[in-house]
């Protein structure tokens, strides 16, 4: 079963005590669970800095063969002790498999941040049926999704029903050159959906190469993706 | 859309963490110095403070801010100063920002006009 998680962040105060020592310790350790991750199948679609747009400071997404990779990969991150610096929100979900939902080879390809681009946008979107309607199943959104935020640059990365672990429908992840397409496509839906827009909760979060650690960009190290794209 | 990026609107609840009460008022006042000039910088740049209010009353924060920024690159871009001048290892935040518009019921009334064409009414 194909299963889609996100991860939504922010660091605590031990974070900015930390020693030397510890963070390098610790960020070795994560680094290797998440290679275990990758070992078991877990694909990471990027970084992406979200305090200016929400209560959270990160965001990311991975596309996972099976639940049991997701499981797996955050037990060793427990184990890394990467959970002793944030406090976080995990959501997984069953892809639900609507191509329609999922822009043409979207899994193959990882964001990156281009030399003298504006980074691009990465839009984690949760939904549920309003109050009184059915639960939402997608259809109506997706039906009306995929044409109107083509035209602006998004790429989605598909649709995953989640109400089995969170109350949320289904959640799904998105990327776009810039916040101002995010805005239109969202803009856009309300004009065509209306009464039909399931309830939403969006994060957007900006592509960030470099992890901060505490009140400093960790240089040194390139996020996953890099260290995906040298495999 | 237009090719000129409408301005953003940004809602900033915010609240001290305790460690703000433990530093001396002399590291208190070159932090506070320090994220000014930071916000005076963004103002230089485009950016309206609109205001700060009090919130207790009524949200689970001390203060709000309204602030309205030129694009959204202005907004990031302060916040990567301010989280680089140490400014959330003492101040916890909750943000929400927006799209400027003029015509706030125009996509509902298009909805609605959808709606009804399509025999909802």
């Amino acid at each position: 079963m194909t299963v889609g998680f996100v991860a939504l962040w922010r660091n605590n105060q031990r974070e900015f005590l930390a020693s030397a020592s510890d963070e390098w310790g610790t960020t070795e350790q994560i680094q290797d669970a998440f290679a275990g991750g990758r070992e078991r199948g877990n694909q990471t679609y990027g970084l992406y800095y979200c305090r200016w747009s929400s209560s959270w400071q990160y965001l990311t997404f991975w596309v996972s063969p099976s639940l049991g990779a997701v499981f797996d990969t955050i037990a060793d991150l427990e184990q890394a002790g990467d959970f002793k610096f944030a406090d976080s929100l995990h959501l997984v979900g069953q892809f639900d498999g609507n191509e329609g939902l999922r822009s043409l080879g979207a899994w193959d390809e990882i964001p990156d941040v281009i030399e003298g681009q504006s980074p691009p946008i990465g839009v984690f979107l949760a939904e549920r049926g309003t109050l009184g309607a059915a639960p939402s199943d997608g259809r109506h959104f997706g039906e009306r999704l995929a044409p109107i935020v083509e035209g602006l640059g998004v790429r989605m990365y598909g649709r995953f029903k989640c109400r089995f672990g969170s109350g949320w429908d289904a959640f799904s992840f998105w990327t776009a050159p810039n916040g101002e397409a995010v805005m239109e496509a969202l803009g856009q839906l309300e004009r065509h959906l209306g009464p039909a827009l399931p309830d939403l909760e969006v994060v957007m979060g900006r592509l960030d190469r470099y992890f901060r650690f505490g009140n400093h960009l960790q240089t040194e190290l390139t996020w996953l993706n890099e260290e995906t794209r040298d495999r | 859309m237009s090719g000129q990026p409408a301005s953003v609107g940004w809602i900033n609840f915010w609240k001290p963490k305790d460690e703000w009460y433990y530093l001396t008022v002399y590291e208190r006042d070159r932090l506070l110095e320090r994220w000014e000039s930071i916000r005076e910088a963004a103002v230089a740049r485009g950016a309206v403070r609109l205001g700060v209010y009090e919130c207790r009353a009524s949200t689970a924060w001390a203060r709000v801010a309204l602030w309205e920024f030129p694009d959204l690159q202005a907004l990031t871009e302060m916040v990567d100063r301010l989280s680089e001048a140490a400014y959330y290892q003492y101040f916890a935040e909750e943000n929400s920002f927006g799209r400027r518009t003029e015509r706030p019921y125009e996509n509902f009334e298009v909805a609605a006009r959808l709606t009804e064409a399509l025999g909802g009414a």
